[in-house]
């Protein structure tokens, strides 16, 4: 599947849901679920700055394909991390910087990507990004 | 505001129009205006009485909550209500608070030391004022158990 796919089927996952209370159990659930990132990488370098709760990612390329992990100290920002992870990990720096992520929108979660939320995710969304862009210029080296 | 402009040089006008350039707040004035009148007329005293009894009782309430911690217990507090409950992220709480109707500020509320000095990475933060009730305090605190079973 490619991102697009993914997007779409988180979006049809949570058209489901017909109440807030239902959607974010369910964000809540997959929060709750094993920690996505390696405890070695949970430090000080990793943590995105700027925000209310914690967030760290990791990241690193492998065959030409970046691949995310990550964690939060806050439960529903745990559980979109898991979502951005399960969307974006895996595929082409190329390709993750087109993607265009409007799932969180459409699943009804913006709010939780405004700036001045200082949630980390809006921060989290842009280190992706970043890393995204210094990997595909590593590849374009190599 | 300027007195006279030419390529060599500016003047400006005498104090206070030197630093009233550019049309007044007119709007605004007028608006502080209404709410001064409005503050006179339902009295400090009354707002403090009330303000004061929506924080002890919100207090009371709160702290029946299983798990809950109050930050700050001074004697002569203003009508804000901080705390944490059972290593749940106060962001969480304020989300789901949010969804519920319900305003309250979460974080380290631009006091960083403080949270420090308290070990803590932030608080909810309720705060009443003339215009909250009884009834809002109650469904507060409802919200607040709802909350914090979704996320335990």
């Amino acid at each position: 599947m490619n991102i697009a796919e993914k997007e779409q089927e988180v979006m049809e996952e949570f058209s489901m849901f017909e109440d807030w209370m239902d959607k974010y159990s369910y964000l809540i659930e997959l929060g709750k679920d094993l920690p996505l990132i390696n405890e070695k990488y949970k430090t000080n370098q990793h943590l995105i700055s700027g925000c209310q709760s914690r967030v760290w990612l990791y990241a690193e390329l492998k065959d030409g394909k970046m691949f995310l992990s990550a964690d939060s100290d806050a439960i529903i920002t745990k559980g979109i991390v898991s979502l951005l992870v399960n969307v974006l990990s895996g595929h082409t720096p190329s390709e993750i910087l087109e993607a265009k992520l409007d799932f969180l929108d459409q699943i009804g979660l913006k709010e939780h990507l405004s700036p001045t939320r200082a949630n980390g995710l809006s921060s989290m969304v842009k280190q992706i990004m970043l890393y995204a862009r210094v990997f595909q210029i590593k590849l374009k080296e190599e | 505001m300027i007195d006279q402009v030419s390529f060599e040089k500016t003047t400006f006008n005498e104090l206070p129009y030197k630093y009233e350039a550019g049309t007044p707040n007119v709007a605004g004035a007028l608006g502080l205006e209404a709410a001064l009148r409005y503050v006179e007329q339902t009295g400090l005293d009354s707002i403090f009485e009330h303000e004061d009894k929506l924080l002890r009782y919100a207090t009371e309430k709160l702290e029946k909550v299983d798990g809950i911690r109050i930050i700050g217990h001074a004697k002569e507090k203003a009508a804000v209500l901080s705390f944490l409950v059972n290593g749940i992220h106060p962001f969480d709480l304020g989300t789901l608070l949010d969804q519920m109707g319900i305003a309250v500020r979460t974080g380290h509320h631009c006091a960083q030391p403080l949270m420090d000095f308290y070990g803590i990475p932030g608080t909810v933060r309720a705060s009443f004022a003339m215009y909250n009730t009884l009834e809002e305090v109650d469904i507060f605190v409802d919200a607040v158990k709802k909350a914090v079973g979704m996320l335990q």
